[in-house]
């Protein structure tokens, strides 16, 4: 099927951008930057566009910068840049190991951190051609009802893309932009669990960098289970980082989770129950499941939330094993 | 509304007059006449469209013929050079990791993807290099031992 036919722009500054999409309306407009997500939501008719405002001539986008702490990533860097880059390596091995393991070879050639970042939620009865749709329509089609959940009052589409939970683990910071200027948001705030729209972005806003602080936690990793081992979104995906201490029981876990909710989901009870405890004793990872389980899941796609719940205390308890064991090799255990 | 575009494609340049939400796939295709690359599912999970830009393994399918201005475009087409093979067509031959041939050009290209920035890959790297290329005649092992043997050599 083609793509519907639309006008094209593709501004090299963003202050070109901001005043291109100042003159298209509200909903008439789709952002695109590496495509891989646009522009097959465009050829299944779920969005028509009139106008498509491509990202990718916008070089100051795509760059990491090491500067003090911070090391800041524009939006529009290739995902296979940020899987690559020896800092990324070596100081945020769980942002190198997601952004290592999203799709394919070719696909992190051409996605960036920004749309994986802004990636919408998905579910079966709504990423189809839409000429395939034979029920009626959902919130995401606007219409009132959720073919996940009965009688629900909201969209329930899962979250799926694998950055952001290692970008949560990493206490990212976003800098959102508009035409008047610049604002950082915690990635701990950016999200809300509504698969109608589960980021806080404006309309005319455009996420232009990610910012993280480069502290003393090289120890960190991302572990996904797929039901494919390639071009596959995770079932579940954890991503887990803690301050490298050398009695080994840190103090600051911070754990997210993909493919749980409508937005990546920090695991507050998983880390609360986990900081203070020596980590290398496999004994104290007992009575995990106990805070697992106050995690609402909803089944999707036949996968019941019990196996979720499971698949996220096995993803944990490799991710404290492979971040805990002196001298790991961080690829062993991404499988 | 068509524009006209300029494409360098296999080190030469075509100019062709394209609406803006035509994809480098289509455009090569019916354009250009080059078929070796597929149109498979056309939504980013096959990878029968594998092309390289600048060197690289992209999806033709999800690359806007407009966006692939200025770059380097190679297909399957412009891996051999004149009667010789390129070592990865040579390999796949030698091998017979043929199957229908559907999947084999995007195969070929993001193997060529891989080694144009790794020329020693290991068994697990080559294994990731084409896990974005669907054979659905499930022919997976005669393409990693040609490549196998390819890097060996």
């Amino acid at each position: 099927m083609h793509l519907s036919p639309f006008k094209y722009f593709g501004p090299t500054t963003l202050s070109e951008f901001f005043e291109i999409i100042a003159q298209c309306g509200r909903d008439e407009y789709a952002v695109m930057a590496g495509g891989t997500d646009t522009l097959v939501k465009i050829r299944q008719r779920l969005i028509r566009p009139s106008t498509v405002v491509s990202l990718n001539a916008i070089s100051e986008l795509n760059s990491i910068v090491h500067e003090g702490d911070d090391v800041t990533i524009g939006a529009g860097t290739p995902l296979y840049r940020i899987s690559e880059s020896p800092l990324v390596r070596k100081y945020l091995p769980a942002l190198s190991q997601a952004a290592g393991r999203v799709a394919s070879p070719q696909i992190r050639q051409m996605g960036t951190i920004g749309g994986n970042i802004c990636l919408d939620t998905r579910c079966l009865y709504y990423n189809q051609p839409e000429s395939s749709f034979s029920f009626p329509p959902c919130f995401k089609r606007g219409g009132k009802i959720c073919h996940v959940v009965k009688n629900a009052d909201r969209c329930y589409a899962l979250f799926c893309a694998d950055t952001p939970p290692a970008l949560l683990s990493l206490a990212a910071r976003l800098v959102v932009a508009d035409a008047s200027g610049r604002k950082e948001i915690p990635m701990d705030e950016f999200y809300r669990d509504d698969g109608l729209s589960c980021r806080r972005l404006g309309n005319r806003e455009l996420l232009v960098a990610v910012k993280i602080k480069l502290e003393a936690r090289a120890a960190g990793s991302y572990l996904r289970f797929s039901l494919l081992g390639a071009i596959e979104f995770p079932l579940v995906g954890v991503a887990l980082c803690l301050p490298q201490v050398p009695d080994g029981s840190p103090h600051e876990i911070r754990m997210a989770a993909t493919g749980v909710q409508s937005r990546p989901l920090r695991l507050h009870a998983a880390e609360n129950f986990l900081n203070n405890k020596n980590l290398k004793d496999p004994q104290s990872l007992n009575g995990l499941m106990a805070e697992l389980r106050q995690i609402q899941i909803v089944r999707h796609q036949n996968i019941l939330p019990s196996y979720k719940r499971e698949l996220l205390k096995v993803l944990i308890e490799r991710n404290i094993r492979h971040c805990t064991r002196k001298g790991g090799d961080p690829d062993e255990a991404a499988g | 509304m068509k524009q006209p575009v300029e494409l360098r494609v296999n080190g030469h340049s075509f100019q062709v007059e394209i609406e803006a939400h035509r994809t480098l796939l289509e455009v090569l295709r019916r354009e250009l006449g080059l078929t070796g690359a597929k149109q498979g599912c056309d939504g980013g999970e096959c990878g029968a469209c594998t092309i390289l830009i600048d060197g690289r393994a992209v999806l033709s399918c999800l690359t806007l013929a407009i966006e692939a201005q200025g770059k380097e475009i190679t297909t399957i087409e412009g891996l051999a050079k004149e009667e010789t093979l390129d070592p990865i067509q040579k390999a796949f031959i030698d091998e017979g990791a043929i199957q229908c041939g559907f999947c084999i050009p995007g195969m070929i290209m993001s193997a060529k993807g891989l080694l144009n920035n790794n020329s020693s890959p290991s068994l697990q790297e080559i294994k990731e290099g084409i896990s974005g290329n669907l054979c659905r005649c499930t022919g997976y092992v005669k393409p990693l031992r040609a490549l196998e043997n390819l890097v060996k050599k």
